[in-house]
């Protein structure tokens, strides 16, 4: 079947779109979930240090064009903030250990 | 209706009598931990912090102390206490008694339901009378605090968490939970160093007691090269374990600080202080 | 002896010198890692043979292949102790990433060979 050139173009818009191999909205995407998960470690008192300054770098480097490394950066940070999160919930009931009397 | 009134009442006691066992009892427990790791170590003595557990370093200290860097920062806050607002009015308006204001701090406010720490109430003071608020760090609050510490040299801290209020145990409740959390990357909390490992070595650092944690302040520290308050502290050690530290006067710290100082009762405030 | 006898010889005697060869390199990549303030951190509280100013609040590292006849179990110390001790003071390296994969590598490495 011979696909009609004025279909081509849609097509290619369409497909990026859904987001099929395209870096640019994966790493944009993984920024707002680090955004996201940074302001739900935060919101319990969790968050990291480094958190929000990793972030940073990952809308820099999705500035620059470098969604390679923006995305990397996004992960480790939506990481961090995960972990923080956890951190945060477990230690909700810290009190007196049994070694502190 | 009396049946209602007489469990209404025993309800009120019972809340109130954990309360107080509560709060009594996690003092007895929390002192007695260090005087048991320490038994040469008099209980006033743990005002003076590591210098209180480590020989050595208490010798550079007391020579120190023979021209403390704090101390002409003194006379700096004296000045800064008698110097009139703007509009006329002066500190001794906020406060009556003078500034030997430490024993009164850090209080439970019922009515606006949060602890009101010594800090806060001075830019409370300033901002009623149209002044700019101090930063909270360190600098002209630092240095106004020094004055107030040194008149306050030797009041018994006595924190309180007054009886029927469960807002003032929640606060209470909130800085013990929050000193014996772990937080940020390195999975830190207060109790890891300042109790768990008290007086072992951090590379060179001797770990200080937390037990007179709350009575020097504000603190000349060496690394500092200045004075800074106890929020800073706070801000600097959650830093330091990678958490994201709270804003100085927060909520957060100062339900902490409410927490610590209770535990520091029946010791006695003695800053302005220098440490390393 | 056969030219092919003199060549596996040659073979079986040199992969273990360049192995270790390669060791040692992972094992000094490790202690650069391991006495890096800002990675490892190690001698804030360990006393380590090579490292000044150590701290006292978890054992000396020291025979360590005695202590630790398994490698892997000093790995998975390493990368979070509070599984073998949860009031343990030691940070989670691996858990929290605050070494990389080849970070811990390097330094379980390093510690190891103490």
């Amino acid at each position: 079947m011979k696909v009609p050139f004025v279909l081509i173009l849609p097509g290619l818009i369409l497909a990026t779109e859904i987001g099929y191999a395209d870096p640019n909205s994966e790493a944009n995407l993984a920024v707002n979930q680090a955004v996201a998960m940074q302001q739900k470690a935060d919101s319990v008192g969790g968050e990291w240090r480094d958190t929000g300054a990793i972030i940073q770098q990952a809308q820099a480097a999705l500035q620059k064009g470098d969604f390679n490394q923006a995305l990397a950066l996004a992960q480790q940070a939506k990481r961090q903030a995960e972990l923080g999160y956890q951190q945060a919930i477990q230690n909700q009931k810290a009190d007196f250990p049994a070694y502190l009397r | 209706m009396l049946k209602k009134l007489t469990l209404g009442i025993g309800l009120a006691l019972s809340v109130t009598n954990i309360a107080l066992a509560d709060l009594k009892e996690d003092i007895r427990r929390f002192q007695h931990y260090f005087f048991t790791k320490f038994p040469q170590v008099p209980k006033m003595e743990y005002v003076n912090g590591v210098y209180a557990i480590d020989p050595v370093g208490r010798e550079n200290w007391q020579a120190m102390e023979e021209f403390p860097p704090y101390d002409p920062f003194i006379d700096q806050g004296k000045q800064m206490w008698e110097t009139p607002f703007a509009n006329g009015k002066k500190y001794t308006d906020c406060f009556p008694e003078g500034p030997a204001q430490r024993k009164n701090y850090p209080h439970w406010d019922k009515k606006r339901a949060m602890v009101i720490t010594m800090e806060l109430a001075i830019n409370e003071c300033r901002t009623a009378n149209g002044e700019k608020p101090f930063n909270y760090e360190k600098g002209p609050l630092a240095i106004l605090t020094a004055y107030m510490a040194n008149a306050s040299r030797g009041q018994i801290i006595d924190v309180k968490v007054p009886k029927n209020d469960a807002k003032a145990l929640e606060a209470y409740q909130q800085g013990k939970q929050l000193w014996f959390s772990r937080r940020g990357q390195l999975n830190f909390s207060c109790a890891n160093c300042h109790a768990q490992n008290v007086g072992r070595l951090l590379r060179s650092d001797i770990l200080s007691p937390a037990l007179g944690h709350a009575a020097s302040w504000p603190v000349y520290r060496s690394t500092w090269g200045e004075l800074g308050t106890l929020h800073r502290r706070f801000h600097g050690c959650n830093e330091q374990v990678r958490a994201k530290p709270f804003e100085l006067q927060s909520a957060e710290y100062r339900n902490l600080e409410y927490f610590l100082t209770a535990m520091n009762n029946g010791l006695k405030f003695n800053g302005p202080s220098s440490r390393k | 002896m056969h030219k092919t006898q003199l060549l596996l010889f040659i073979a079986m005697i040199g992969t273990p010198i360049l192995a270790s060869a390669d060791n040692a390199a992972l094992i000094n990549a490790g202690k650069q890692t391991a006495f890096d303030r800002t990675k490892g951190n190690c001698l804030a509280c360990h006393q380590i043979e090579g490292g000044e100013s150590p701290g006292n609040i978890g054992p000396p590292l020291m025979a360590m292949k005695i202590r630790y006849p398994e490698r892997q179990k000093l790995y998975e110390r390493i990368w979070d102790a509070t599984v073998f001790n949860p009031e343990t003071s030691m940070p989670p390296f691996g858990r929290h990433q605050i070494l990389t994969e080849s970070e811990l590598e390097q330094v379980v490495e390093f510690i190891w060979s103490k």
